[in-house]
């Protein structure tokens, strides 16, 4: 059963000289409670675009998103309706994302009277902190007298306190220390564990997401080029975009570099190349990529992918044809 | 010595201990070094204006008389050395003896004592007028960025800061008071209302304390026009400041995450957005005060309000040295001061500053 | 949200609204009020230095205020300004040399407090004015001696013959005073008056003379309340018991009296007050001040060696657009035909005065061999708009007899201060009367106070300075007055200070009040404006 549910998402901003910018052009994407699934895509390809109108904070030009079967309702000036409140965030700045006036503890516990209007259950601030794994005494402290890891931790502690059934978390890691990073990824898959609580979990640092992700969605230029179990994919990436990005991580913890094999800038997404978006940089390219736009073609054990590659013409071709481009 | 050591020490613990009362004692000392310096560069400013003080307050007979001016110069102490009447002029200060006005013939600070209450009540009340209507206008608009209301208000913030506030004030009156009647024209009271018994010197507390409801109510409605037109560059300021904070603050995802845990808007406003977007409000205001008070001379003058404003002026028009200088030290203090409220709130709201 | 914000913006507006009508509901809005109160705006600054007659300014703001509270031993009647009467005193003789002059007092004149009136309070009176050596100290110039041979009867004595001493008696600041309550009060007439004496601040509080009014309060919201004496002597009580005398700017006097009940404005601009004159229940009187405003060259070559040129004096005296200066300066202007303002004695008719003549003036120009004269034209900025104005025209003028003008605007002050150390080469200033007699014009004589400041020492036109002695000594007033005809018109011709025009000024009242009338002595008495 999904709680998230984003079926054909576009989000498009218009630029100050007025030229559109379709920053996620038609994404359909699910959670599942205690289920964490990784986004990864290279920087600018619109995931926090996609992360925001998942979560309400930007109105979505088209498409539609579902929290627990209920349409989402942007996040504006209106007090939140009280079934939305499950559907928490937690943002990549730890250091903006905390108000620095206000002692942390009052930060968790804020909105918890409305919780509870929803399920009769209070937690109390203790408890939130001792579940991201921090001292009682944290409460009373102000964000500037914690370190960037705990924030997080209060952040995530923050998120906590609307027991949620999803949280997006846009790059929640990035800002933090490598050695950092790891200890609050475990954090996440335990919550995801034992709380069961759905995650949608951006980053581009793809270890991080290999490490903790149960499904790994690959975004290029606005559109998701590859769905799968994070093992699998990991394993035997199918999309030329994929194996490129991925045949490019060496280790955990280090930060994803731009990988090698892809060459060339990546496109403006207000004026995205004709046919396969990838086609531009992509070294499996065929005539048919540049004009027609490849659907999105399921690939069974909960894969599917979007290249002419995987299309009818290809089947025979993709088996043995892989070792051909596929860099290892 | 040890009690250097000692006081040295004592200090060190009242700093650690007490942040934020080292910090207004020092301030406050500065302050009186500051008095002097600003009393001694006003003192010298004044005596250098190519201005005869005995040829500006006596008439055109009296100042031909050798004797009526040679008199006139004894009496405020003219006659002797620049140097030593400005050591004569601390000596006095020292003693709070702010000399003689030449116009008044009372002692400068006794005027001070008359003419700063009329000046403080408008100031103040503009200074309300502008902080509460300024911050309204400034979030609303800020919450409906780009909408009619901020469009409108950005219109009007901008008229407000370029509209001559002697033409304001004409026109104000010309259509509260002269075209509808809906508000009394100049002064502090109704020329037939007698005033309250002096406590504070503020018209409307005073009136209110002697229990004269309609002198309250007359006292009130004379300094809504005045105040108002007071207010009305500077209330575009703080709006203009107002929703920039608050625009600064609602791009913080903190509020964001407060909204999403289903915070009422007015709990996320007050606990959020205005205490974020406060210390910038408070800059502004301070700001804001020093606007109100330079333009008290004008306002002043136009609405016939017996303030510091006119007192100012008259002083400067007859070249009243002991009283221009009297004024000069009151706003500078004035203003150091505001400063000095505005530093110390700054920290109190800023746990940041107030715990580091 | 928006419905709350929108509440709290509507709560705020309903707020001062709510206290707005209950402003103008609860008292009268407009300055002007009912009953016994008459309301006057003025765009004078008060202090308490303007509540001592000895002290304070002798200008037409300050003046009306002493005339009410404060009488003085000679007075006009009827608006005849050549001619002293009784007030005080009941009569006077001066001796055959007009060197002593014998006052008879009345008997039944009291103070506001009770106290009868003697001749010991007339001469501490006079006696402080001269010591305290004030603003208004130079009116006992000349006296040496104020005695009192018994209690209704003063005798002042001057050190040369002073035919002008009764019109001077008339000014406000010769007010008779209190001498026990000033005596009480810090108030002294010792030699060492200008150091000693403290009384000034306390006669902000309370008033001490015979006047109609008394003084109630002062300031307190920038205005002087004045409310009738109850133990007044004169025969007609004044009709409305309390006047308020209102600090008001001129520009807001407009909108004041258009609302006002009772009330009378004494500064709007003239070209705006005879605007109002359509105006219905207003009333509205344009006059012609006793101000005389004059241009001066610096005769002095020291200054200017072309101001100081004869020929180009006399190019400046025939040059001069008198007529459109007259216009410009608005209505109610009127040529100042002599220095004398009409009305005084010994004034000229306007038929008297010098006319444009362009020929003439060129050719003296051309006579004085100096190739493109050029003059700098000093006068101050912020005493009154039309100086500038004024200003303009004479520059342009000029500039048609080939005289190059150049303006100097200096501030009050330190325009001031030049030309009463005679340094400004030309320029553009005004006389005010300090009393109704034409000896206050021998300022303008060569070696008389404007005439030093023009460079024009008595040694430069020994006639005239014999002629003007010999008016000033003149006793009997017939005489006097064709003295003074005949010294101005001498004066018009050689002077180089050439008196311009008496400019216009304006009393708008409400047209229920009769009794509203400019005097050139006190400006405005308040006792005689009553309800029609
Ligand atoms: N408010 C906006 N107006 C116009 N264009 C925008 C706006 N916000 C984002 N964009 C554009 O949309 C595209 C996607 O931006 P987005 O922030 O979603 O990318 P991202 O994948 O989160 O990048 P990063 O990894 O750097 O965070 C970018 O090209 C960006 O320039
Ligand atoms: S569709 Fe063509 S261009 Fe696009 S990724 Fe597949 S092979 Fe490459
Ligand atoms: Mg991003």
């Amino acid at each position: 059963m999904t709680v998230l549910e984003l079926v054909d998402v576009e989000v498009t901003y218009e630029r100050s000289d007025g030229t559109p910018v379709g920053a996620v052009a038609g994404v359909s994407l699910s959670v599942n409670p205690g289920e964490i699934v990784g986004l990864v895509g290279e920087t600018g390809c619109g995931k926090s675009s996609l992360a925001r109108a998942a979560c309400g904070l930007t109105r979505v030009t088209a498409g539609s998103v579902h929290f627990d079967g209920r349409p989402v309702r942007p996040l504006g000036a209106r007090e939140r309706a009280v079934q939305d409140i499950g559907l928490q965030m937690v943002f990549q700045n730890p250091y903006s994302s905390l108000n620095p006036r206000r002692r942390v503890g009052d930060q968790v516990a804020d909105g918890m009277r409305r919780t509870k209007q929803r399920d009769g259950q209070r937690l109390t601030v203790e408890t939130l902190l001792e579940r991201v794994g921090l001292a009682p005494e944290v409460a009373r402290l102000f964000p500037f007298q914690l370190s960037g890891g705990q924030r997080q931790r209060i952040a995530l502690a923050r998120a906590l306190a609307a027991r949620p059934s999803v949280i997006v978390l846009d790059e929640p890691l990035s800002a933090l220390d490598v050695s950092v990073q790891a200890q609050v990824a475990n954090l996440l898959r335990n919550l995801a564990d034992e709380l069961g609580v759905g995650m949608l979990l951006i980053s581009h640092d793809l270890a991080i997401v290999h490490e903790v992700a149960d499904r790994t969605v690959v975004m290029y230029l606005g559109r998701i080029v590859e769905t799968g179990p994070t093992r699998e994919l990991w394993s035997r990436p199918l999309h030329p975009y994929s194996t490129a990005l991925i045949g490019a991580i060496p280790t955990v913890g280090t930060v994803g570099r731009l990988p090698e094999a892809l060459i060339g800038e990546v496109p403006d997404p207000a004026q995205p190349p004709s046919g396969c978006r990838f086609h531009p940089r992509c070294s499996a390219v065929m005539d048919k990529c540049r004009s027609i736009d490849p659907p999105t073609f399921n690939q069974g054990d909960g894969r599917s992918m979007a290249c002419w590659l995987a299309g009818p013409d290809h089947l025979g071709r993709l088996g043995e044809s892989r070792g051909q481009w596929h860099p290892s | 010595m040890t009690m250097a050591i000692l006081s040295v020490r004592a200090l060190k613990r009242a700093r650690t201990r007490h942040p934020i009362a080292v910090f207004v004692i020092r301030r406050l000392l500065a302050l009186v070094a500051l008095a002097l310096g600003i009393s001694l560069v006003s003192f010298v400013l004044t005596h250098l204006v190519p201005g005869n003080p005995a040829v500006a307050n006596l008439g055109q007979q009296a100042s031909n008389d050798p004797a009526a001016v040679h008199a006139f110069e004894a009496r405020y102490g003219l006659d002797k050395p620049l140097p030593e009447q400005y050591v004569i002029y601390v000596g006095h200060l020292l003693h709070g003896d702010l000399g003689v006005s030449e116009q008044t013939q009372r002692p400068v600070l006794t005027d001070m004592v008359s003419y700063a209450p009329p000046t403080a009540e408008l100031a103040l009340t503009a200074m309300f007028i502008a902080v509460v209507v300024g911050v309204g206008l400034g979030l609303s608009a800020a919450l409906r960025h780009n909408g009619w209301l901020d469009r409108t208000v950005r219109i009007f913030t901008l008229v407000g800061v370029s509209i001559p506030i002697f033409w304001f004030a004409l026109l104000a009156l010309y259509i509260f008071y002269l075209r509808f009647g809906i508000l009394p024209g100049v002064g502090r009271l109704a020329p037939t209302v007698q005033p309250p018994p002096t406590v504070t010197g503020f018209a409307t507390i005073d009136s209110l304390l002697a229990g004269q409801w309609s002198t309250f109510v007359d006292a009130v409605s004379h300094l809504i026009l005045p105040a108002v037109v007071l207010a009305a560059p500077v209330t575009s300021l703080i709006t203009r400041f107002a929703r920039a904070a608050v625009l600064e603050v609602l791009g913080n995802d903190y509020v964001n995450a407060a909204r999403a845990k289903g915070l009422p808007t007015h709990t996320v406003l007050l606990r959020h957005v205005l205490r974020a977007a406060l210390s910038s409000i408070i800059t502004v205001a301070g700001l804001a005060l020093a606007n109100v008070l330079t333009g008290t001379v004008l306002v002043e003058r136009i609405f016939s309000w017996p303030g510091i404003g006119q007192y100012a002026y008259n002083s400067a028009i007859n070249l009243d040295l002991p009283s221009i200088m009297g004024a000069t030290l009151f706003v500078a203090i004035v203003y150091t001061l505001t400063n000095l409220v505005v530093d110390v709130l700054y920290t109190v709201i800023d746990p940041r500053v107030r715990l580091a | 949200m928006r419905i709350r914000n929108v509440g709290v913006l509507a709560g705020l507006l309903s707020f001062v609204s709510i206290v707005a009508a209950c402003g103008s509901t609860g008292s009268s809005a407009g300055s002007g009020s009912s009953g016994s109160t008459l309301v006057v705006d003025s765009k004078f600054s008060f202090t308490s230095k303007d509540a001592d007659p000895a002290r304070g300014g002798v200008d037409f703001t300050a003046v009306p205020l002493f005339h009410a509270m404060y009488d003085t031993l000679l007075t006009f009647a009827n608006n005849d300004y050549t001619k002293p009467v009784a007030s005080l005193a009941s009569s006077f003789t001066p001796s055959a040399d007009d060197k002593t002059f014998t006052f008879k007092l009345r008997k039944d004149v009291t103070f506001s407090n009770g106290d009868p009136m003697t001749s010991a309070d007339v001469v501490f009176s006079f006696l402080r004015l001269q010591n305290v050596k004030d603003t208004p100290s130079y009116l006992m110039a000349g006296v040496t001696s104020v005695t009192a041979p018994d209690t209704s009867t003063v005798v002042i004595k001057t050190a040369s013959p002073d035919p002008a001493l009764p019109f001077v008696l008339t000014n406000p600041a010769m007010a008779v005073t209190n001498a026990k309550q000033l005596q009480a009060h810090g108030g002294t007439d010792a030699q060492d008056g200008s150091k000693t004496d403290s009384a000034t601040s306390w006669l902000g509080t309370a008033s001490v003379g015979t006047g109609p009014y008394v003084l109630k309060s002062y300031s307190a919201s920038a205005q002087v309340v004045l409310t009738a004496n109850p133990h007044y002597w004169g025969p007609n009580k004044p009709h409305y018991k309390t006047v308020v005398y209102s600090a008001v700017d001129p520009d807001t006097q407009a909108l004041n009296i258009r609302r006002g009940t009772n009330a009378v404005a004494l500064d709007i601009p003239t070209t705006q007050a005879s605007g109002m004159k359509s105006l219905h229940g207003l009333s509205v009187q344009l006059f012609s001040s006793p101000i005389s405003l004059f241009l001066f060259m610096n005769s002095n070559p020291a200054i200017s060696s072309t101001a100081a040129n004869p020929d180009i004096q006399n190019a400046v005296r025939y040059g001069l657009d008198y007529t459109g200066l007259i216009s410009l300066a608005g209505p109610g202007s009127a040529r100042a035909a002599g220095i004398v303002p009409p009305g005084f004695l010994g004034a000229l008719p306007q038929s008297d005065a010098i006319k444009t003549d362009l020929a003439k003036a060129k050719q003296y120009v051309q006579h004085s061999g100096i190739q493109n004269p050029t003059l700098q034209l000093h006068y101050q900025t912020g005493t009154s708009a039309i100086v500038q104005t004024l200003a303009s025209r004479i520059q342009s003028g000029l500039a048609q007899v080939g005289i190059t003008v150049t303006l100097t605007p200096q501030s009050a002050i330190v325009g001031l201060q030049d030309y009463r150390a005679g340094k400004d080469a030309m320029g553009l200033f005004n006389w005010a009367p300090d009393y109704p007699d034409p000896n206050d014009y021998l300022a303008f004589i060569p070696g008389g106070t404007v005439g030093l400041r023009a460079g024009w020492p008595a040694s430069a036109n020994p006639g005239l300075a014999a002629q003007a002695a010999a008016a000033a000594s003149t006793t009997v007033d017939r005489d006097r007055g064709a003295k003074y005809v005949a010294l101005q018109h001498e004066l018009n011709l050689a002077s180089p200070i050439y008196p311009l025009v008496f400019p216009g000024e304006s009393i708008v009242s409400t047209s229920n009040l009769s009794g509203v009338q400019f005097s050139s002595v006190w400006y405005l008495d308040f006792s005689q404006i009553k309800n029609k």
